[in-house]
């Protein structure tokens, strides 16, 4: 049989210029949607086929049933700079004065540590990514977060995000204050609560409302004590907010003046382009803005709660562990290198929370095949300056365990050395974030990596995966040159 | 991401596709096309419009390599479809008499 019997009749040029125009109309009508011009869409993404639902982040993770609440005093950050942690020399040719470098960061804006008395070497060579104009980027970064305390607060509140200077010059992180305390600006709990018709309900205005406020991502997770801190750090302070002078621990348990039901979880997209430069200040300039973004959605985000009647406690990374409950808050998987991979942003995001006892619907957690993609990857544990990421092949193999007291014990994942990795940011003047940058998963949201991200979860095509990304450019951390491009690239 | 240029992207990727499946339509004109023939060139042009969707998006975001390599290995894709779809049509024996 002829198979063009079907197709006899001849095509006219205006029956072409037909077809041509609707499938032009119907292609840009479906790629630019009204949804993406106009109106920011509340419901979530819709997930992908090949993305799974569990009940408990239990499901996806051993964890131990046993396992002791992390103390935030065991934080890399805070072990830095309260504690003995120090630095390790990473080359042989180390500079042995460089015990307690990780304050290099914290005086990396001026470019002077009056600690070691050493300058920033980068800053006085203008280096690209470390020169004046790339700290200043970082400085008008995090300027949102500084008018609420200072770079020493935030150090000092583990990057908590809201802190207060007082009227005697000596700051306060906020990040959990009594809510009968009357900060200046602080909105009390109203007095009449508002009735959601149902927790459905409730879910649907935190969201939107999540969203006008700046989150990218949102979701909800139960209030589970294991993932609160054991202690947090603070500076002791009285109902007037005057420090405590006699009171010289920093830290104290963590614990709520109302019984939390549940954690409302939001994410926070860093820039593509800045995160590009890691280790640079202006990729750390896409950190703070992500810190910025984190305070000013979680206070506002409290305080529309608290105007609605119910009991509210904001942070950052203060509080409890924010991982675990992205995780369970279906934002995302846990990764090797220890961070939540979303499916939109891979792990180029910053998490805040707020502590809630309003009712309100659960999300569960979602998994996409980080994991088993993390066992074949490894890219970030290849370009990791420190060497400070895990290369074993799976987080049960007998080489991977814990290297310090960083590590939280008891869960099913990836130990790292965070003081060899705060020894290159020491080394550095600044942050890092290369693991971010290079990491597979780091694309924008846009539909060609959508397909490309569809490879990592067939089990046979994902060293195949790793290997096209690298040919395909993405991810080239530290290149002086993409630092210059940064600048260069007019938009 | 810079939604005017996606909007002009799309357009043209239409207007890529209508002009391709027209000049394919009219080769069953003049030769008898057999069913994996029109499978290589329904391939052939699906690739060729990824291979420039991939690089101009690619280019949107800055990232040029990408951008190249993306239309080496999809566009070559697309020429090798071509290539053995022409070679099977033009054989010989296969012209509309």
């Amino acid at each position: 049989m002829d198979t063009t019997n079907s197709f006899s009749k001849k095509i006219s040029r205006r029956d072409a210029l037909k077809l041509g125009s609707i499938a032009a109309m119907a292609t840009t009508a479906t790629m630019v949607s009204p949804q993406k011009t106009i109106a920011k869409p509340v419901e979530e993404k819709k997930d992908s086929y090949n993305v799974s639902k569990h009940g408990t982040i239990d499901e996806i993770y051993n964890i131990d049933p046993k396992m002791q609440r992390f103390d935030q005093a065991n934080s890399a950050f805070c072990k830095s700079i309260l504690g003995d942690f120090g630095v390790i020399p990473l080359k042989p040719n180390d500079n042995p004065n460089m015990k307690n470098a990780f304050m290099n960061v914290v005086f990396a804006t001026g470019g002077y540590n009056p600690i070691s008395q050493e300058f920033n070497p980068h800053l006085k060579a203008q280096k690209p990514g470390h020169s004046d104009l790339d700290l200043a980027l970082d400085t008008g970064a995090l300027a949102l977060e500084n008018m609420t305390g200072s770079a020493l607060a935030r150090v000092l509140a583990n990057e908590s995000g809201p802190a207060m200077p007082l009227a005697d010059g000596s700051l306060l992180p906020i990040s959990l204050y009594k809510q009968q305390v009357p900060f200046p600006g602080q909105f009390n709990k109203y007095e009449k609560q508002h009735k959601f018709e149902s927790p459905k309900d409730a879910a649907y205005a935190i969201k939107k409302a999540a969203k006008l406020y700046g989150a990218d991502l949102v979701g909800i997770a139960p209030f589970e004590e294991r993932w609160l801190y054991k202690s947090e750090v603070y500076l002791p302070m009285d109902v007037n907010g005057n420090p405590i002078k006699e009171h010289v621990n920093p830290f104290r348990q963590v614990k709520f003046d109302f019984k939390p039901k549940s954690v409302i979880v939001l994410g926070f997209e860093m820039d593509y382009e800045a995160y590009k430069t890691q280790p640079s200040a202006i990729g750390a300039a896409a950190t703070s803005m992500g810190y910025s973004q984190m305070m000013e959605t979680s206070v506002r985000l409290a305080y529309m709660i608290r105007r609605l009647g119910y009991n509210t406690v904001h942070a950052g990374n203060a509080v409890g562990i924010s991982v675990p409950l992205a995780i369970q808050a279906g934002l995302g998987e846990s990764s090797r290198m220890g961070l939540l991979v979303t499916e939109e942003y891979g792990p180029r995001v910053r998490i805040a929370k707020v502590y809630t006892d309003l009712d309100i619907e659960l999300d569960k957690p979602k998994t996409f095949g980080v994991k088993e993609f993390c066992e074949i990857c490894q890219k970030c544990a290849d370009a990791c300056p420190s060497e400070a990421i895990s290369k074993a092949v799976k987080t049960t193999d007998p080489e991977n365990k814990p290297k310090n007291d960083c590590n939280g014990k008891g869960v099913d994942k990836w130990y790292n050395d965070h003081q060899k990795c705060m020894s290159f940011w020491g080394e550095n003047w600044g942050e890092c974030a290369v693991c971010i940058s290079v990491c597979p998963y780091n694309k924008i949201d846009m539909w060609h990596h959508d397909a490309a991200k569809s490879v990592t979860k067939i089990p046979g095509l994902r060293r195949l995966a790793r290997t096209f990304d690298e040919i395909f450019g993405y991810g080239k951390a530290g290149s002086e040159k993409l630092m210059k491009a940064y600048w260069n690239r007019r938009i | 991401m810079n939604l005017d240029l996606l909007l002009l992207l799309f357009f043209i990727l239409g207007a890529l596709t209508s002009i391709g499946v027209y000049e394919i339509l009219k080769l069953k004109n003049k030769y008898v096309i057999y069913w994996y023939n029109w499978l290589l060139l329904a391939s052939g042009l699906s690739l060729l419009v990824f291979s420039i969707a991939w690089a101009i998006s690619s280019v949107i975001e800055f990232e040029n390599q990408a951008a190249g390599v993306g239309l080496l290995i999809f566009g070559g894709m697309a020429l090798v479809c071509f290539s053995i779809a022409t070679k099977l049509i033009s054989k010989k024996g296969n012209e509309k008499l």
